[in-house]
């Protein structure tokens, strides 16, 4: 019944390739997906995940907090080391947030780093090793931002998520100077 | 070297693509409303041709649509940046799709008289491109999933079991049998095919 025409159909795979994949609603279903998506809407979750780096140094500030008590060996830092007593007021002049890439950041970030790396190895292992895979979370998340910056460099949103990831990176490193105070007074008394 | 050069343009412009979609992407997991519209702008034509293919009927198709939208926006602070997104939305739409066919009234709404068979019987053996959506709208449903997933919109057998919640040696089968019935009511030459 069909041979006539199955000599001059095209295989199935062309008919189906052929297919628009897109097909145009014939209404525009955004205003009913807007109403549904006011800013209530999502759940608590909704700003949980840029500050995925913000969880982490919260985290960070938890374990170390948690190792230290559980230690039960130290004192709680009733006062801080010298080496973070110098940087603290460094950071806090410049945590208003000189522009990053300019010299009073880079020169806070470069002190607070060296001493991060110093410390570290005061840090018990575990410790050690979940506050450098929270880095690697920060820094992973600064890499994302960064990228999509640079396609879309005026966006608000953005520098805002980029602004905070630099905020968690200090902490981070704050985080962990404070924590080793007391291992370094100790050393030195 | 015309071709090359072509060639090379034409990634980029891809790669600069995807580069905005991510951006797009972090902006509205940050909860900014109007990347999400871009998303919806970008991406709804297609979803929609997914969920019309899927259900047969146009308004449980933008039914549909919309809900996939909606379920996105209150799933993206837990997507991964690194996945792909228009992968993660059509799997969110096929969720849609099967959670709306397992409800009661559900099960009215798919009929081979729906939209698709109407345009059939109207614009019958006008054009070749109708003949096919209406003998796809006419598969039976194991068989036009598989179809739609696999065979139009580029999922992986794996994917398409895993959304489909089937085996993979299902999913090949019913695409075997989609393609079968498919060939029979075009009345194409199963070995053409």
């Amino acid at each position: 019944m069909n041979s006539g025409r199955s000599h001059q159909s095209p295989p199935l795979d062309a008919l189906l390739a052929a297919l628009p994949r897109e097909v145009v609603p014939a209404r525009d279903l955004w205003p009913g997906v807007a109403a549904l998506i006011a800013p209530a809407s999502r759940p608590a979750a909704v700003h949980r995940r840029w500050p995925l780096a913000f969880a982490a140094s919260v985290s960070v500030a938890t374990a170390i907090g948690l190792i230290v008590w559980q230690a039960g060996r130290q004192p709680p830092p009733a006062a801080e080391d010298a080496t973070t007593s110098a940087i603290r007021p460094a950071l806090v002049e410049d945590a208003g947030f000189a522009l990053p890439g300019g010299g009073k950041y880079l020169a806070t970030r470069a002190g607070l780093e060296q001493t991060y790396r110093e410390r570290l190895a005061l840090l018990p292992p575990k410790t050690r090793l979940r506050v450098e895979e929270d880095l690697a979370t920060i820094r992973a998340a600064n890499d994302d931002i960064r990228k999509a910056l640079a396609a879309d460099p005026q966006s608000p949103v953005l520098n805002r998520l980029l602004e905070g990831i630099w905020q968690q990176e200090f902490d981070l490193y704050v985080t962990v100077a404070r924590n080793t105070d007391p291992a370094v007074r100790r050393t030195r008394s | 070297m015309q071709a090359t050069a072509q060639v090379v343009d034409f990634r980029d412009a891809a790669q600069r693509e995807a580069v905005a979609e991510r951006a797009t992407v972090v902006a509205a997991i940050a909860g900014d409303r109007q990347a999400f519209e871009k998303l919806y702008r970008r991406h709804a034509a297609r979803l929609h041709g997914l969920c019309l293919r899927l259900t047969g009927h146009r308004e449980t198709a933008e039914d549909c649509v919309q809900e996939a939208f909606v379920s996105a926006w209150r799933a993206l602070p837990g997507f991964e940046t690194r996945s792909a997104f228009a992968t993660w939305l059509h799997r969110i739409a096929v969720n849609t799709v099967l959670a709306r066919r397992r409800g009661l009234a559900a099960a009215l709404e798919h009929t081979v008289d729906g939209e698709i068979g109407d345009l059939d019987r109207r614009h019958a053996d006008t054009t070749p491109a109708l003949d096919v959506e209406a003998a796809i709208a006419a598969l039976p449903d194991g068989a036009r999933h598989v179809l739609v997933l696999v065979g139009l919109y580029g999922f992986s057998h794996e994917e398409a079991a895993d959304a489909l919640d089937i085996a993979v040696g299902t999913s090949k089968a019913q695409l075997h049998r989609a393609r079968a019935l498919l060939a029979a009511q075009l009345g194409l030459d199963p070995e053409a095919t």
